[in-house]
């Protein structure tokens, strides 16, 4: 148990304060690395209010493909393989991968970018 | 076979950097009279019948982890020549210097907008590492400028893409033959070929990943028909070109050229990560895609829309396996850059691109 301001409102006011006081005062060839260190510290913000559910939903969808269960990271690999040696190999199957691994990476997209994917390629696939 | 693979991590990091920071003012932190006396002996070396140049370290252009670029003053006859030396360490393994040069200098005899090289070596005895110097071409680089330039100039996006087409065609129009022996060739059996397997030896050095799983089956069902191989830059894009107000005033940093496909720099110069926000601009964020293909298509060269939309696939694969590489680099503590740490929360932003380059028909 801490005491107030809790790890997320600590972050932010890194981040703040990176972006303020400390870009305004940095020399120009670090400034990149001052904007870069403030966006990290948000992304870590945002990662613990959303990480939890967002790995349970990653497993939930792995484990649906896969037919069994297990730890995210794992099942990731696993897909993985199983794509490289040939499996999800008619349309349909690897549609449904498609979908499911877009799917987690746009909830790691909600913790790294929010709104990158709102951008749809509509003029630019094949 | 592939001219990428040595160099696919030291570029990228150098990239991440960035490189286009303005002068500074004050040139580095030490040795700045070794590199000046260093730059003017080659220059005296290299035209030994001219008085000897001095020259004066200005400022830094930007410090990546393999190129240091650096602005020179140098002085002969009374005369002074503004230049810009890169710097690159052998241990990049980068297109040589001299090689380098040589593209450059076949690239300008098409009509390519180049900065001229005034002096290349690859002997590290003058300054320490291998160098190439060349007449410094005054205009934008950064990207979000040269957008921002855009935005206040109706019409001036459209010519920047026009004359990127433009300039890409003359380039891919020169004799391959022609090209120095020293500069790789991505041809065997085929471009596409050839790189979907540099790609497979990347990816399998990592993590393994249904996204790149998915990436590579795409590419082996889809390689597009080879064309004729020829020069390709490698890295021509939103942030390797110089803008002056008639627009694009120089293409810069060739150290990635080699003989390919010609769709593999148009498809680069279309990635959306080097539109910088402007999603829709599919040209750097400049302008839209027809712009380039017209341009392309008018000045002689042939547009294969599959090879594009191929090598655009590939493409974007390869950036997020290097935003892996960088991240790998920093957890394995081999650097302790920032920048390189972020790039592990930036694949996501690739895997989300692939996947929608490849997305199957609803």
């Amino acid at each position: 148990m801490q005491d107030s301001p809790d790890a997320a409102r600590l972050l932010g006011a890194v981040a703040d304060t990176l972006e303020a006081e400390i870009l305004a005062a940095t020399d120009p060839s670090v400034r990149h690395e001052v904007r870069v260190a403030a966006n990290l510290c948000r992304i870590v913000q945002r990662e613990m209010a959303l990480e939890g559910e967002a790995d349970r939903n990653a497993e939930g969808r792995l484990a649906a493909l896969l037919g069994h269960g297990g730890s995210s990271r794992r099942l990731w690999a696993e897909l993985a393989g199983e794509l490289e040696a040939g499996a999800f190999a008619d349309a349909g199957e690897e549609g449904a991968v498609h979908a499911a691994v877009l799917a987690i990476v746009a909830d790691k997209l909600a913790v790294a970018k929010p709104g990158y994917d709102s951008y749809d390629f509509a003029a630019e696939r094949s | 076979m592939s001219p990428h693979p040595e160099r696919l991590a030291p570029d990228a990091v150098e990239l991440s950097a960035g490189r286009n920071g303005s002068p500074s003012g004050h040139g580095g932190p030490a040795g700045d009279a070794d590199l000046a006396a260093g730059v003017a002996r080659a220059l005296a070396d290299a035209d030994p019948a001219a008085p000897p140049p001095t020259v004066h370290v200005t400022g830094v252009a930007s410090a990546g982890a393999t190129r240091r670029t650096v602005f020179v003053d140098i002085v002969r006859d009374g005369s002074t020549t503004e230049a810009v030396a890169q710097l690159a360490p052998a241990l990049a393994r980068s297109l040589s210097p001299t090689a380098e040069a040589a593209c450059v200098r076949q690239a300008a005899t098409a009509g390519v907008p180049v900065a001229e090289p005034l002096v290349a070596t690859d002997d590290a005895g003058y300054v320490g590492v291998p160098f190439l110097v060349s007449r410094r071409v005054r205009g934008l680089t950064v990207p979000r400028q040269i957008l921002r330039a855009i935005a206040d100039r109706p019409g001036f996006g459209t010519t920047l893409a026009r004359q990127c087409g433009k300039t890409l065609a003359a380039l891919h129009g020169l004799d391959p033959a022609e090209v120095p022996d020293d500069v790789s060739r991505l041809v065997d059996p085929t471009p596409t070929v050839a790189y979907a397997e540099h790609l497979r030896l990347v990816a399998a050095s990592l993590a393994p990943s249904p996204v790149m799983a998915l990436g590579q089956r795409w590419l082996a069902r889809n390689h597009p028909e080879a064309a004729k191989p020829c020069l390709v830059h490698g890295d021509m894009r939103n942030g390797n070109l110089i803008v002056d107000d008639d627009g694009v005033a120089a293409v810069v940093d060739w150290e990635l050229a080699h003989v390919g496909d010609p769709m593999e720099d148009l498809a680069w110069l279309c990635l959306r990560c080097w539109r910088f926000r402007a999603d829709h601009l599919e040209v750097g964020g400049f302008a839209s895609l027809t712009e380039l293909s017209d341009a392309y298509e008018e000045a002689g060269g042939t547009w294969r829309a599959d090879a594009f939309h191929w090598w655009k696939v590939a493409r974007t694969m390869w950036w997020c396996l290097v935003l892996q590489l960088q991240a790998e680099a920093f957890v394995a503590s081999m650097s302790s850059s920032l920048v390189l740490a972020a790039s592990g929360r930036r694949v996501a932003e690739m895997e989300y691109d692939l996947l929608m380059l490849i997305r199957p028909d609803d």
